[in-house]
């Protein structure tokens, strides 16, 4: 028995000293974002010299959203004999063929690719539309974004740089007003792109590559072999492949753009499961890997390291909190004394209170939606709720590695509502 | 009782952090998703584009000459003129927009507290101070002159020395800056230096000018032996690594990448790109057929051709004679801290510092 006590202590420090880490990372890249210096993006750079552009879109029965965004790419400030638009209609059983069809007769640069053998979700979309593509820089889009003129050229222009492999832009809510839920995932979203993935970037740690609003090079996906199909996060898949070659991922924060965010909780359930799946999949595939790399620095594989057990964060939480409960019903919470104590109360203000929120708290300053701020509290709800869909993506991705088993894509719904008509 | 109320209290305590979140909520403030600029394009010459659009609509049905208040982003005195000489305007303090059919002339030490708008060729006295101008011909800017926002013009500009050119100065020819000017941002086909091979102004000059741009081209021709940009080494194929410096008369066909510092020695010729975690040295008569980035600073020694762009999170100097970019292939120098730019450098395209600029 005091061996089964000792070790749930020893678990509760463990739970603590992750807390008190990742207070401290999220707490060095606010203060970069406040006060430290901002490093220069390359959006600035004037070049004659434009780069091919293959824009692929994988779609899966998005006849709701279809024609916005292909309307949008078609007036993107980029020459159009050096850009090329390739909708992949992935499995559609809806009107997605048809549309794509038409806009295919009418403009000569949307060239359309249907599939309905092989695997289907994204990942083995994007591997037949790399081998259609012809162009020399890959841009992603999710069928439901809005991308804006300019946006093609930023993301192209950072590929000057000989060392960039891949680059991310900012993605904004647009149905922003449509309920609590929305709005917790639009101050959620600041906070992920306004503080930690420019902090990454200004530091110049391990920004990660989110899979849309985004490009990367296409010789060099396709010497590493393209997507593996059977991960569901390939963005962050390809974030770690790419690093651990020697390529770099750059943060876009200039590069905005629209996106619809799930609007009911059984949607958003569905995502974040989906993401934990991936992500702690990528993780016991590039653990070692990333400690290897002889080309990553020492912060780059520390932050790359942290950034790889984030998914792990709320399982390792959640186990914490049954552990303490476990240890108060024993009566053995003594340990909380001196500086274990301290380390709690900082852990708790971290991940009970305040982690991801001073972020979220100073994106929104940035952006300059101070009221956004007193929303704070109710990211509460969201912390509990990611906390349990985040531990059940976990277990998957437990059962995937040991069973082999395939995974199966499953799409987010789509809204279009008048917050993206508004936006069009 | 004891337990109710502390229960009440609790419950109160648990509700009050939420209370001005859901104020927030049913007043929907803030609600709106962030203003993303659906149709922001990049244009070195913005301001002068978005500006003229601006007043040209307005000014649709302001024919004769006189003064009309025109509501622009607020409510403007706007003043049409055919042509606007010097002596109206010396030592002048002039408090409302200038639109000027033919000619300007500013004259002497005049205070120009809102934009003008030139369709001629306009010629800026000494030490006057102007807000903004937008110009379809050329522009001469006399010593001393202080500009406090931008200047553009369709065709050349001249400066002289001493002066400072506010956050931006554009042009779509030659953009011919004298010692001792201060910038933010430049553009012009090309920007050039005391000097400079490739001069400014009138059917002789543009007759030099384009003279000098062959000659430019040619010799970055002769040098690379033959290179063009189709042909040059792409980027993900050979790269040497974590060198710190190449020595002089030195030929490398790949691209370089340093995890530190790097230095390159005189009459070097790189056919690739650069890239360095530290400084960057590059020696005299060097060409580089890449972009050059550095994380540190960037210093171009005498007589140097770089083909490709410029970029370094630090500064960025340009010793006499350096050139960037080519007749026809429109390059950027971009500085986050500084940019010094020495005698004789002819730089095609747009240049910008988020620190101070300065032409030595």
């Amino acid at each position: 028995m005091e061996m089964a006590v000792l070790v749930l202590k020893a678990y509760l420090l463990f739970t603590i000293t992750i807390m008190v880490i990742y207070a401290l990372r999220h707490y060095i890249f606010t203060v970069n974002r406040l006060y430290g210096q901002q490093r220069m993006y390359y959006h600035d750079i004037v070049n004659s010299e434009l780069k091919t552009v293959s824009v692929l879109i994988p779609m899966h029965n998005e006849e709701k959203v279809a024609a916005h965004i292909l309307e949008q790419l078609l007036k993107v400030d980029y020459a159009m004999e050096k850009m090329e638009i390739i909708p992949i209609n992935d499995f559609s059983g809806d009107a997605t063929r048809e549309i794509l069809d038409g806009y295919a007769a009418k403009y000569p640069a949307v060239k359309p690719v249907h599939r309905y053998t092989g695997d289907r979700g994204k990942p083995a979309a994007l591997n037949e539309g790399i081998e259609k593509a012809t162009g020399e820089i890959i841009i992603v889009f999710d069928a439901d974004y809005l991308p804006p003129r300019g946006i093609i050229k930023e993301i192209a222009v950072c590929f000057n740089d000989p060392e960039v492999g891949a680059v991310m832009g900012r993605v904004i809510p647009v149905n922003t007003q449509a309920n609590l839920l929305t709005r917790l995932l639009d101050i959620e979203r600041s906070g992920g792109y306004q503080v930690d993935q420019q902090a990454r970037y200004n530091l110049r740690l391990m920004p990660q590559y989110g899979g849309t609003v985004g490009g990367f090079r296409k010789s060099v996906v396709v010497s590493l072999g393209c997507f593996d199909p059977k991960v569901l996060a390939e963005d962050t898949e390809l974030t770690y492949r790419l690093s651990v070659n020697g390529w770099k991922v750059l943060y876009a924060n200039r590069a905005e753009c629209y996106e619809e965010v799930p609007e009911s909780w059984n949607v958003r359930a569905r995502q974040i499961r989906r993401w934990s799946r991936g992500h702690n999949c990528v993780l016991f595939k590039y653990f070692f890997p990333l400690l290897m790399s002889p080309r990553l620095s020492f912060r780059e594989k520390a932050d790359g390291l942290l950034l790889l057990f984030i998914y792990c964060v709320p399982v390792i939480l959640l186990l914490g909190f049954l552990d303490s409960l476990v240890l108060f019903f024993l009566g053995n919470m003594e340990i909380f004394a001196g500086i274990f104590f301290l380390l709690f109360l900082g852990a708790y203000n971290t991940f009970g209170n305040f982690a991801p929120f001073y972020q979220v708290g100073t994106a929104c300053l940035l952006d300059g939606t101070p009221q956004r701020i007193l929303l704070l509290p109710f990211l509460i709800f969201n912390f509990f709720f990611n906390m349990w869909h985040i531990a059940l993506g976990f277990l998957d991705a437990l059962v995937d590695i040991v069973t082999w088993r395939k995974t199966k894509w499953h799409k987010t719904e789509r809204y279009r509502n008048e917050g993206a008509e508004r936006a069009l | 009782m004891i337990l109710f109320w502390c229960s009440i209290l609790l419950v109160f305590l648990f509700i009050v952090p939420f209370v001005p979140g859901i104020r927030v909520l049913r007043n929907k403030i803030d609600a709106a998703p962030l203003s993303v600029n659906m149709d922001y394009c990049k244009d070195p010459r913005y301001f002068a584009l978005s500006f003229k659009r601006i007043l040209s609509d307005q000014l649709k049905d302001c024919r004769i000459t006189g003064f009309y208040k025109l509501q622009l982003s607020k409510q403007e005195t706007v003043q049409i003129a055919d042509d606007f000489a010097a002596e109206e305007a010396r030592n002048a303090v002039i408090g409302h927009i200038c639109c000027v059919k033919n000619h300007f002339a500013s004259g002497n030490g005049s205070v120009f507290e809102k934009e003008i708008y030139v369709r001629g060729a306009a010629n800026i006295g000494e030490k006057t101070s102007l807000r903004a101008l937008a110009c379809d011909g050329d522009v001469h800017v006399q010593r001393g002159v202080n500009i406090i926002r931008w200047l553009d013009a369709e065709g050349d500009i001249t400066i002289e020395e001493e002066c400072r050119l506010g956050i931006s100065a554009t042009c779509g020819k030659t953009l011919s800056l004298a010692r001792n000017c201060s910038f933010k941002r430049l553009y012009g086909l090309p920007v050039v230096t005391a000097g400079s091979p490739v001069p400014a102004g009138g059917e002789r000059g543009q007759a030099d000018g384009q003279a000098a741009e062959r000659e430019v081209a040619a010799a970055l021709q002769r040098r690379v032996r033959a290179w063009s940009c189709e042909d040059s080494p792409s980027p993900e194929g050979a790269i040497e690594r974590d060198i710190s410096r190449i020595p002089p008369h030195s030929r490398k066909d790949c691209s370089i990448i340093t995890a530190h510092s790097l230095t390159i020695g005189d009459d070097s010729l790189i056919r690739g790109h650069v890239k360095t975690y530290g400084n960057l040295s590059i020696g005299t008569g060097v060409t580089v057929t890449g972009h050059l980035f550095a994380e540190g600073d960037i210093h171009i020694g005498r007589d140097s051709r770089i083909a490709g762009i410029v970029f370094a999170h630090g500064s960025i100097i340009c010793e006499d004679g350096v050139s960037v970019g080519s007749p026809g292939r429109i390059r950027s120098v971009i500085g986050q801290k500084g940019i010094v730019l020495r005698d004789r450098t002819t730089i095609y395209g747009y240049i910008m510092t988020e620190g101070r600029g300065a032409v030595v």
